[in-house]
């Protein structure tokens, strides 16, 4: 891991996303089954890591080091609103396989080249499973596949991957947070340092270890060498001596000081690696303790922050952290700590080279291993519960619990798979599943009762009663057979004879049987309508479980923003740090990391503890009576589960298993993705819509600069399958300025809103459908809780749709004055509110139509705003302006550019990887220096297929990610005047051009084998196409391809080869155009840009939406008042975010002379009259008449003369042509 | 014949931009205005319906939004058995836009005839018609009495007619052979039962 200083400042200046294409991919869809069908072993932690990292995505725009809070200093924050870093916990991958690409000929992607051992900073990844990183070791930055790495977060070490991504965000995201927040990350990464050292026990150089192992003592010493260098880099950085606002810290410092932490990085898990070694044989106590003794956390380390906000700040990375887990996947921290018998050798195998997959794998985590953080509730939670509880409807509270309970089982079977032994977390995890299947079953039973016909849903049920039955006497032999009943709760368990094959079967089956209860269940609920849920007995004794409920949500994985809701939620308005559960890296409290039982800590945890036994001993022991009446578990999951409903956020975790076929096996081991990842493998051709990738480009407007564009990235509410990667996408543009005061500010009120209900209507994934404008922006401004990603960039996108901005920015004022001064809520309200103004006027303004609502802000920020918040105001103020004086957003958001690898137009340009030489001779392209000088005019057969296809992709791709949302708004193409799609009908045209292009070049040839040979030269382009992924030129090539035009030429065709017509018949397959363009759909669902999908189909499917869905809703039925309906315009959203996931230009290079000349020709074509159909086609019938009426003596002769390759002899042709096929055609 | 198994007819909606294709396609597809009118799923466009105590399914190719992709038609209409021609009672040159489609369906088909119908929608904005009927019957004729409808999508009209009566064409013109009993002049029907609701529906339209 040496790293070449040169080196690194060449490339690190590239820094940019590459685009990957797979080139062994030919059919992209059957790939990912591919590869989870090939080794199961190593498409877990692929999985794992990929959701792993969606998740922290997701949390750490909602979650992660909340500014100072609004309440204790509301002026220092608006101050500089920029300032603060919201480093998002970019989770860090370490390879564990090497990986050299060999086949990443295609100049188009760049791949990653991987060492054993190398970390990697993880930007996004993708459905597919690759992920876009950098290389630490060397900043260089491409794709690289996540089952190649395992996720990369050991206890010691975390404060300084956190600290580096906060760096790398501070400085990547145009340090517009000025020095202060540069030097807060640069003593974050200090921090980072001193917490490893410490947590090592080698802060001094005396420490034992530091002097008994030169290994350790030499990583140590050239960790802290690098560190000064840090240090003193930082110390360069303009305006250093005071505070001052310049921004112009130059990209050579900021550079610098990134790399500088890569390196440190690095250097500390080299440290910490040698460590390990050391320590390794010894026993693994030696590890925890060490661990356990520390209480330090960044409390110490970070002094900008103040006390009050760090506490918020531990708990924020804790959730973080515990966003990263997938409810499988576990973070190596908690794995250590929960098992502390494997703790040893998984880091050891993280260290040398490629273990054997097994080791590698990060175990599930245990729900367990995560309770004591949940287990300090107080009060004021019950009380939050109560006021937040929304209507669980059944369907919702259904995918919850169904989620819920294959965390558990998939926890479960994790455990088993690691070491069979029936320890007391097993058990938990056991009991925790049985409660969460009881829960399931009783809502399967509500579901039941609303349709009691419903036979296969009973016989559904009845199956998974049998299968929780199976498991819990399964564990019950194991357990009785030991003969040591009472002793379960011993640390080391119970060896579980057969390699607990027999109980990983039983949880296999209840997680099948579950998937057949929801999918029969939803079924039902299709049928009858999504309905309230009044389980009795489950909402009464809210107060007593909700600390169960904690324990519930915590532990198994809500999505990491549901649980941040939860979170922000429960926790009591003073927050103190006792009070604040303990996050997992830095032991707060040692205590935490014992097993449950022994544990006594607050009373509740007692009760809770004893809850929990008894629950234990009742399930295993006794209670092969699964089914019960409802019980305080689903008590527990109702009251959670009502507190989130509502909340988006919550959707992306539910998985709706519709195919419940899927291996039960990959499901559990595997993190969601992977359960997504085999279910759509399995469903390509299903119904729904998988693509769940929620992409909202809010302002690529056009200019090179727009790196704003903002994605928010989730599922489709709707659709069977949800959570995927696409998650990662979600952008910190969109949400990081409001989350910023947001995570902050949400925490500590707990101040009910004012609701009014029947404003706002929910579909069954509580996902917002309908409301008044009010009521909508009341939403976006909520108080206690982080607006929904998707609400907020489909609101920015389409509000001009339903209302006017002037109207948009007078209810957001209104919204301002509200809100009382006394109440509590007021403060983030009005934070949001200013956030909201912010966000607009940053990335989604658009000038032409805007403007009118500047005066209402203008006014707004320097009377109201001001009065209030007087950085605020003074910074709307200075936004205002600007926006007025210049005509693209406002580019520069805080956000880094990291979030986005799909950041539409972007360059992907990284210097190691070339762009492939495109593929023409000398003499071609003095061929076409002479052609666009006037010289005789090439045909299409002077070049490579290749290339014209590579030409053709640039030249299209350059268009579409051009494409602005707006184009595609209201059916705004279709305008015959003035039409602001300049860019879509641009696509259109050239398509079309290129259609009839190819038919003119056909039909130019006289000579049947010419025409054979032409056709198959543009078969051959259009494969290339496909090869390209470039969909556009395919479908209009292979439209010509297909025309009575060209298909009639029975003589040509006969001259063309099997095999070219077989490559044909593969084409055609893939633009198939029955069941609704389904082969496309199904090959673009999981696709990975770069790609240029066929345009037509998202226009078909806009219109579609725009006019199958009313602008307006009812309330409810019955009532007459009309709300805005909003779900049209999510759906909008949704087609737009799924065509700007492929916004992402190629890496071709571009050949100037063939551009041009294709531009001539297409020119040519499209002014052409005889281009049209028509024409073509009585051309088509003077080549080859028709049969019926043989006529080729009179054309054989004339065509050699008449046509050649000049225009004006083509119109001669064609005149001719015209007027001798009226005999023709009419008999 | 097929009285066990389900045939499945594709149907191509055709005609200029702005008629309300789309509108009269999910008004087909979709009784009522539903809650999750998704048009990205695969069967969305698929619709079983009864003829005359015959089921079939229906597969509807509906091209609204991608008009300018003129290049892109032969590919739709191969795929189609039958045509639904709108126009918008709006405007005239949507209805005159409409022969060379039936030339082109024609040519692909290489048939005289093929099962199509006229659809003239926005029949409730009759003040602004710009298209009289029997302008529109007169095409009718020309074409050999092909069957004509006015349709208001929006308020539902006429919409499952419409559909009926090209789904009755193609099973006619299933089991008469290609060609021969596509037509709407009712040479090669075999099927009398058939044949006479059509009619009665089409004249209440017209007359």
């Amino acid at each position: 891991m040496t790293m070449d200083e040169t080196n690194f400042s060449t490339q690190h200046s590239s820094i940019y996303i590459a685009p990957l294409r797979i080139e062994k991919m030919p059919k992209p869809k059957r790939t990912s089954s591919n590869a989870s069908r090939k080794s199961r072993p190593r498409s877990q932690p692929h999985s794992r890591n990929q959701s792993v990292s969606t998740h922290s995505h997701t949390s750490s725009h909602q979650q992660i080091t909340p500014p100072p809070t609004p309440n204790t200093s509301q002026d220092s924050l608006p101050q500089s609103p920029e300032k603060e870093p919201t480093p998002p916990f970019q989770p860090f991958l370490r390879a564990f396989y090497e990986f050299h690409p060999n086949f990443s000929a295609d100049s188009s992607t760049v791949t990653l080249p991987l060492n054993s051992g190398d970390v990697i900073l993880v930007h996004s990844v993708h459905t597919n499973g690759w992920a876009d990183g950098t290389l630490l070791s060397s900043g260089a930055r491409g794709w690289l596949p996540t089952n190649y790495c395992d996720e990369f977060d050991p206890e010691h070490i975390r404060p300084l991957l956190k600290a580096c991504t906060v760096l790398f965000d501070q400085f990547r995201g145009g340090s517009s947070g000025g020095l202060r927040a540069s030097q807060v990350a640069v003593t974050g990464v200090v921090a980072g340092v001193r917490h490893l050292l410490e947590t090592t026990e080698c802060l001094t150089r005396e420490a034992s270890d530091v002097k008994s192992n030169d290994g350790i003592r030499r990583t140590r010493k050239v960790l802290l060498t690098e560190l000064s260098t840090l240090v003193k880099a930082a110390k360069r950085l303009p305006g250093h001596s005071e505070y001052s606002s310049t921004k112009t810290a130059t990209e050579d410092v900021t550079d610098e000081m990134i790399l500088r932490c890569f390196k440190i990085v690095v250097r500390g898990v080299r440290f910490l690696d040698i460590w390990n070694q050391h320590h390794n044989p010894l026993n693994d106590f030696s590890v925890e303790e060490a661990e356990g003794v520390q209480g330090e956390d960044a409390d110490d380390h970070v002094p900008p922050t103040p006390p009050a906000d760090s506490t918020t700040h531990s708990m924020a990375s804790a959730s973080s952290v515990r966003g990263d887990q997938t409810p499988e996947g576990n973070t190596e921290g908690h794995d250590y700590r929960s098992r502390s018998s494997s703790v040893s050798q998984h880091q050891g195998s993280q260290i040398s080279s490629p273990p054997q997959p097994h080791d590698s794998h990060p175990l599930p985590s245990t729900p367990y291993s995560q309770t004591p953080r949940a287990g300090s509730p107080s009060s004021p939670n019950k009380e939050s519960f109560g006021n937040q509880s929304q209507p669980a409807y059944a369907l919702a509270r259904l995918n919850v619990t169904h989620d819920v309970l294959l965390s558990y089982l998939g926890s479960y079977i994790g455990r088993l798979y690691h070491e069979p032994r029936f320890t007391p977390q097993l058990q938990l995890t056991q009991q925790e599943s049985v409660k969460a299947a009881r829960e399931l079953l009783a809502i399967v039973e509500a579901v039941e009762a609303r349709d009691p016909k419903a036979a296969a849903l009973i016989l559904a049920k009845e199956a998974m009663y049998t299968r929780i039955s199976t498991l819990i006497s399964a564990a019950k032999e194991v357990v009785s057979g030991s003969g040591r009943v009472e002793e379960v709760e011993e640390e080391e368990g119970i060896m579980i004879p057969d390699g607990g094959k027999k109980l990983v079967d039983a949880a296999t089956g209840c997680v099948r049987g579950a998937g057949e209860c929801v999918a029969k269940s939803k079924f039902v609920i299709e049928k009858i309508g999504d309905f309230k849920l009044h389980l009795g007995s489950f909402d009464i004794g809210l107060g007593i479980t909700t600390p169960e409920g904690k324990l519930i949500d915590d532990a198994i994985g809500l999505s990491a923003a549901a649980r941040a809701e939860l979170e922000r939620q429960l926790m009591p308005p003073p927050p103190t740090p006792e009070k604040i559960p303990p996050r997992p890296p830095p032991k707060e409290d040692p205590l935490d990391e014992k097993p449950l039982p022994t544990l006594p800590v607050s009373e509740l945890e007692v009760e809770r503890l004893t809850l929990d036994t008894t629950m234990a001993k009742s399930n295993v022991v006794f209670s092969a009576t699964v089914p019960g009446s409802p019980n305080a578990a689903s008590s527990r999951r109702s009251s959670s589960a009502s507190v989130i409903a509502p909340l988006p956020q919550l959707t992306p975790l539910i998985t709706q298993d519709e195919n419940a076929g899927g291996t039960a096996q990959k499901r559990d081991m595997g993190a969601k993705t992977l359960l997504q990842k085999s279910i759509r493998a399995d469903s390509i051709g299903a119904t729904s819509t998988t693509t769940a990738d929620y992409t909202i480009a809010s302002s690529v407007r056009g200019s090179e600069l727009s790196m704003t564009s903002t994605r928010a990235t989730t599922p489709e509410p709707t659709s069977s399958t949800s959570v995927f990667t696409p998650l990662l996408n979600l952008d910190f543009t969109l949400m990081g300025s409001q989350i910023s005061l947001e995570s902050g500010a949400g925490s500590e009120i707990l101040a009910p809103e004012k609701q009014i209900p029947e404003d706002l209507t929910f579909n069954k994934d509580g996902q917002i459908t309908g409301g008044t404008l009010p009521a909508l922006v009341e939403r976006l401004t909520v108080h206690d809780s982080t607006p929904d990603a998707v609400f907020v960039a489909t609101f920015y996108l389409t509000f001009r749709l339903f209302t006017t901005p002037k109207d948009f920015a007078q209810s957001l004022v209104d919204r301002f004055d509200s809100v009382g001064d006394g109440s509590t809520g007021a403060a983030p309200v009005r934070l949001r509110v200013y956030n909201v103004f912010k966000g607009w006027l940053e990335s989604h303004w658009r000038k032409s139509v805007d403007d009118e609502a500047l005066e209402t802000i203008t006014s707004f920020a320097g009377d109201k705003l001001k009065a209030i918040l007087p950085a605020a105001g003074k910074r709307l103020e200075e936004l205002a302006e600007k926006v007025s004086s210049t005509d693209g957003p406002l580019v520069p958001r805080l956000v880094s550019g990291i979030g986005k690898a799909t950041t539409a137009t972007t360059q992907y340009t990284l210097p190691e990887t070339p762009i492939q030489t495109p593929v023409v001779t000398r003499n071609q392209l003095s061929l076409l220096r002479s052609a666009l000088a006037g010289g005789p005019n090439p045909t299409v057969l002077d070049f490579d297929p290749l290339e014209l296809a590579r030409q053709l992709t640039f030249k299209e791709s350059k268009m579409f990610c051009s494409i602005l949302p707006e184009e595609l708004l209201a059916q705004e193409w279709t305008k015959k005047r003035g039409s602001l799609a300049t860019n879509v009908l641009a696509m259109s045209s050239l398509s079309t051009d290129l259609a009839h292009l190819v038919a003119e070049t056909i039909l130019d040839a006289t000579d049947p084998k010419r025409r054979a040979v032409l056709i198959k030269h543009w078969i051959k382009v259009a494969d290339r196409c496909l090869e390209l992924n470039n969909y556009d030129s395919l479908m209009a090539i292979m439209c010509t391809l297909n025309t009575s035009t060209i298909g009639r030429l029975k003589r040509t065709w006969e001259l063309v080869s099997y095999k070219t017509k077989l490559v044909l018949d593969h084409l055609r397959a893939v633009i198939d155009v029955s069941k609704n363009h389904a082969v496309l759909r199904a090959r673009l669902r999981g696709h990975v840009p770069p790609c240029l999908p066929f345009l037509g189909t998202y226009l078909t499917d806009l219109t579609f939406i725009d006019v199958g869905n009313p602008s307006k809703r009812p309330v409810s039925d019955g009532s007459t008042k009309q709300l805005i309906n909003f779900d049209k315009h999510v759906k909008t959203a949704r087609i737009i975010s799924e065509l700007q996931r492929f916004q992402i230009p190629y890496r071709i290079a571009e050949v100037p002379e063939m551009q041009e000349w294709i531009d001539a020709q297409i020119d040519r074509v499209h002014n052409s009259k005889t281009a049209d159909v028509q024409h073509l086609y009585r051309r088509s019938l003077l080549l080859e008449p028709r049969e019926t009426q043989p006529r080729p003596a009179p054309i054989e002769p004339f065509t050699p003369a008449t046509v050649a390759p000049k225009e004006s002899q083509k119109l001669d042709l064609f005149s001719w042509a015209h007027a001798f096929k009226v005999p023709t055609s009419t008999t | 014949m097929q009285h066990s198994r389900r045939r499945e007819y594709h149907i191509v909606v055709l005609g200029a931009g702005g008629v309300g294709k789309s509108c009269l396609t999910s008004q087909f597809v979709h009784k009522e205005w539903i809650e999750y009118y998704d048009p990205t799923i695969e069967d969305v466009y698929r619709k079983v319906i009864d003829v005359d105590g015959r089921s079939c399914i229906l597969e509807i190719l509906d091209t609204a939004g991608t008009e300018q992709f003129t290049a892109m038609r032969e590919i739709y209409m191969k795929a189609g058995q039958g045509f639904l021609l709108v126009y918008s009672i709006t405007s005239l040159s949507t209805l005159t836009e409409l022969s060379d489609l039936r030339d082109q369906i024609l040519r692909i088909k290489e048939a005289d005839s093929v099962p199509l119908v006229i659809v003239g929608n926005k029949s409730d904005l009759e003040e602004d018609r710009a298209v009289r009927r029997d302008r529109a019957i007169l095409l009718s004729q020309k074409w050999g009495r092909v069957p004509f409808y006015e349709t208001s999508a929006r308020k539902r009209q006429n919409v499952d007619e419409v559909f009926l009566d090209l789904c009755r064409q193609m099973m006619r013109a299933d089991v008469g052979g290609s060609g021969s009993g596509g037509g709407a002049s009712g040479g090669g029907s075999s099927e009398k039962v058939a044949q006479t609701p059509r009619k009665k529906r089409r004249y209440c339209v017209i007359l």
